[in-house]
């Protein structure tokens, strides 16, 4: 019995995007939740080139209202039940806020500061209510949405770091520029791909 | 037990991957080799590089900005199943005009190269649209491809730069005419 207990151990298995993975305890799932899901990676890095290309000493409010963003979505996504309607809304709200704020490190144009503050709210509100994971429940699910916003905030320094580093060279200025079309660009096809079926 | 062992050694292969668009590693893999894996493709990428680095400012950065944008509007296009007349031909044309463009050394205004470039920017993106519903990871992949034709800009604008030597100068425009001679290899049939 024990033989076939141990061949049945050894069968493979898949993981899967944007699904808690197995083997990993809630707080771990919770922060590669980011790293997995695509859509997330490219709304943090537009904003975070946006912030780093506006300059991340004049725009420091940007960065905690993006926290606090993140942590009123994961509060609510937290509290409420997973429907999927509302789901796949948030997925093409996150995907329009990722090419519109590419389209502004395209542009590269000087932004208000206050602009900059509802950019980083609005987005960190869109990503934290889009990071529960519906197979969660109960203290896994709020586990796994403080590592998801933890992840957040960490993925949000890379690409601000780069973008603030590059600030002093035309040349790597453009840079910058040209990740920010490739994020538009990735955006409004798989926009195009999710509004599809009705068009 | 020996039997025991193998089958325990058959059980622990994973999943078989070949061919197969697996995931989201699949998805981003797929959509980065997408546009290296035709050499189409790959010569009109980085005929838009050359063509940007032998402009000079701002074309060298203008060119490869601009094409992943108007890309999409292809690649749109191409995922909304609306049809585009002959974009085999279009992407064989592309690599003829533009490797023209840099061998003839042809220095338009900055608007008309700009609309040069968005126009077989179209048919490029409708040809890796049409491949994105079938995707396992529509995002991975076109974040894949748009990358991986935005490094081989980068690519012809590298090999442009050779442009502010007079040896390197020739070196280009040779390139130049190289690129236009696969396109007319493709727009022929003998590629």
């Amino acid at each position: 019995m024990w033989r076939v207990a141990i061949l049945l151990l050894a069968l493979p298995t898949s993981a899967w995007a944007h699904s808690p993975i197995e083997g990993l305890g809630d707080f771990f799932n919770g922060i590669l939740h980011p790293v997995f899901v695509p859509a997330h990676l490219l709304l943090v890095f537009a904003l975070g080139l946006l912030i780093g290309q506006q300059g991340v000493q004049a725009n420091l409010n940007a960065i905690w209202a993006y926290l606090l963003g993140v942590a009123m979505g994961a509060v609510i996504a937290g509290a409420g039940p997973v429907l999927p309607g509302p789901m796949a809304l948030l997925e093409l709200a996150v995907l329009v806020t990722a090419m519109g704020i590419a389209l502004l490190v395209v542009l590269a144009v000087r932004l208000p500061s206050a602009f900059l503050m509802l950019l980083g709210l609005s987005g960190g509100v869109l990503l934290g209510l889009d990071s529960v994971q519906a197979e969660l429940q109960g203290t896994a699910r709020h586990v796994a949405l403080f590592g998801s916003a933890v992840a957040l905030y960490l993925l949000l320094l890379y690409p601000m770091a780069l973008a603030e580093r590059f600030d002093v060279h035309p040349w790597l200025r453009v840079g910058v520029r040209i990740i920010g079309s490739w994020i538009a660009a990735s955006a409004l096809l798989v926009l195009a791909l999710l509004l599809a079926p009705a068009a | 037990m020996r039997y025991l062992l193998i089958s325990f050694l058959f059980l622990l292969s994973n999943t078989a991957q070949a061919h197969a668009e697996g995931g989201l590693a699949g998805g981003f893999g797929s959509g980065l080799l997408h546009p290296v894996l035709g050499l189409d493709h790959v010569v009109a990428m980085l005929a838009v590089g050359l063509w940007g680095a032998f402009l000079g400012n701002p074309a060298i950065w203008l060119l490869p900005v601009v094409f992943p944008l108007v890309m999409t509007v292809g690649g749109v296009l191409g995922i909304l199943g609306i049809p585009i007349p002959a974009v085999e031909t279009g992407i064989a044309l592309s690599a003829i005009v533009l490797g023209l463009m840099v061998a003839l050394a042809v220095r338009p205004a900055m608007p008309v190269a700009a609309m040069i470039v968005a126009l077989f920017a179209i048919f490029h993106g409708y040809a890796h649209g049409t491949e994105l519903p079938a995707s396992a990871s529509p995002l991975a992949f076109s974040l894949g491809f748009v990358i991986s034709t935005g490094l081989l800009h980068l690519l012809g604008v590298a090999f442009g730069l050779l442009a502010r030597w007079p040896v390197g100068r020739g070196l280009v425009r040779a390139g130049g005419g190289l690129i236009a001679l696969v396109g007319v290899a493709y727009l022929g049939g003998l590629l």
